[in-house]
């Protein structure tokens, strides 16, 4: 008869049981995690095109843990520990993902992609029918990185990590991976998980904290209606090409950003439908695909369990909450400067995370009066984030590189 | 506060100023744009060249010649009950309303 030892076949049960309790629980706590995303993905809690491969890639990558050789534990999906050319290039012929990881992560060139896709799907026409406003709107939306910022260092992180998850206050998934990315390689996975997280809890939190801070005869506000000219393609064509070659003279380190959205604003003005359509389907949903999958295989108790994941968690929902409360406050000045006739709701909207913002400012106002309609204008105000999330994020990049 | 928490307030202000300055000027910027390329959008356009337009006569040894020669150029027996100015634009219209009214003929 075969001698065959239970632990030695399965392998997963066998590395848990041999695992310090903090990672025992941790693998247990992730697993369960991963289920639970994928079912708040599925129920349209939590944002399902990122949640569904990021939670069953979190579950499966804690479940299938194996020894390796010299006694070790790991995974066949991807180390992100492995440095220097030899480890990375032997660690690329084994794990399956390490070519996304090494090739798209390490580099940022995932989060340039998903820009490019963002950007063929942002109409510019929107913020160039009304700047001040949506700018100032968005200028008040970074309230949370401000104030994050200096509370992450209260609360011991190195001003770099603090920094990177001040970003989160931008609410701009593919800014917080690339600035962590740049300023704290070393967290950088539990910074842009906890990121994720959040944004996808915007949806469903945002509106209470609407509800809260806006009473009911202001968020009925109807806005006036305004005789605007069209903006034409050719016009968002200047502006992109101004802002792209201006705003990558000011930040270089954030150009390959830059880039990236303006030149997708562009394939979306010049009419160039095959390549808005590749862009706007395949690449932008591909890069979200593997994006989630990736983040969810990262996310190995072994690596993720960081005393620091805590502060992060806290620093995550502080950064987001100021900036709603920060766009809500420019929303109110506004009202008041126009003599009651601005609807405050639509600050809500510049805290970026394009479009999701700007539909629950929409679906808040007509709950409260059918006939308001602010999608234009909460657009423009989210569009708006997304430009001053970029300028904020590529200016604390360039003060901490080196700190 | 530490020193290190006065840092970080220092350079999260100095940012964010920054930022707003920028997200500023980019505003002024889209203006600027709008502005001039509204402006050229809106340039004179050339009047165009008058068109020879036909002379109207509506005296009536005109019309008795017109009638006279439609008269002459069809064949067998018709009557001229109208005689009115050409319409633009009208010819489509015509050549429908006449291929429908043509197509059941059924003593043709």
């Amino acid at each position: 008869m075969l001698d065959i030892s239970f632990l030695d076949l399965f392998q997963g049960i066998a590395t848990l049981l041999a695992s310090e309790p903090h990672i025992l629980v941790g693998r247990l706590f992730l697993i369960a995690l991963g289920i639970t995303l994928i079912y708040l993905g599925h129920k349209g809690v939590l944002e399902a095109l990122l949640m569904v491969p990021m939670g069953l890639g979190m579950a499966t990558v804690n479940a299938g843990v194996l020894f390796l050789q010299d006694g070790k534990t790991g995974t066949l999906f991807l180390d992100p520990l492995a440095s220097g050319t030899e480890a990375v290039v032997t660690v690329l012929q084994i794990d399956w993902l390490q070519p996304i990881y090494t090739l798209m992560f390490s580099n940022g060139l995932i989060a340039c992609l998903v820009f490019l896709g963002i950007g063929t799907l942002l109409d510019v026409g929107y913020v160039m029918q009304r700047p001040l406003r949506s700018m100032f709107l968005a200028v008040c939306a970074e309230l949370g990185t401000l104030i994050t910022l200096p509370i992450g260092v209260m609360l011991g992180l190195p001003i770099r990590e603090a920094a990177a998850a001040a970003t989160i206050g931008g609410a701009d998934g593919p800014m917080v991976l690339f600035a962590s990315l740049i300023l704290a390689p070393e967290i950088f996975v539990a910074i842009t998980v906890v990121g994720y997280l959040y944004l996808g809890l915007t949806y469903g939190g945002y509106p209470y904290l609407v509800k809260a801070l806006v009473p009911k005869r202001l968020r009925a506000i109807q806005m006036p209606t305004e005789k605007l000219r069209t903006i034409s393609s050719s016009e968002k064509m200047v502006f992109a090409v101004i802002a792209c070659i201006l705003f990558s003279l000011l930040f270089p380190v954030a150009s390959p950003l830059f880039l990236s959205l303006f030149l997708g604003v562009i394939v979306r003005e010049s009419g160039l439908v095959q390549f808005r359509d590749l862009l706007s389907n395949q690449v932008l949903y591909g890069a979200t695909f593997f994006l989630g999958l990736v983040l969810g295989a990262l996310c190995e108790a072994g690596t993720i369990l960081d005393p620091k994941v805590l502060i992060l968690l806290v620093l995550g929902i502080m950064a987001l909450t100021f900036s709603a409360i920060g766009g809500l406050f420019g929303g109110y000045v506004l009202y008041w400067l126009s003599g009651g006739k601005y609807n405050p709701v639509i600050g809500i909207a510049a805290v970026s995370c394009v479009p999701t913002t700007a539909k629950v400012a929409q679906k808040i106002v007509s709950h409260d009066n059918p006939n308001a309609i602010i999608l234009p204008h909460a657009l423009g105000a989210g569009i708006s984030g997304v430009i001053t999330s970029a300028i904020f994020a590529a200016i604390l990049i360039s003060l901490l590189r080196g700190a | 506060m530490d020193e290190m928490t006065l840092i970080a307030v220092k350079t999260s202000a100095t940012a964010f100023g920054l930022m707003a300055v920028i997200a500023a000027l980019c505003a002024g910027l889209i203006r600027v744009i709008v502005t001039v390329l509204a402006r050229s959008s809106r340039a004179p356009v050339r009047e165009a060249p008058a068109l020879a337009m036909p002379v109207r006569d509506d005296r009536a040894e005109v019309a008795a010649v017109i009638a006279a020669a439609v008269h002459a150029a069809l064949p067998g027996r018709h009557r001229i009950i109208h005689l009115g100015e050409a319409t633009n634009g009208q010819d489509w219209t015509r050549e429908s309303r006449t291929r429908l009214h043509t197509s059941h003929a059924p003593r043709r």
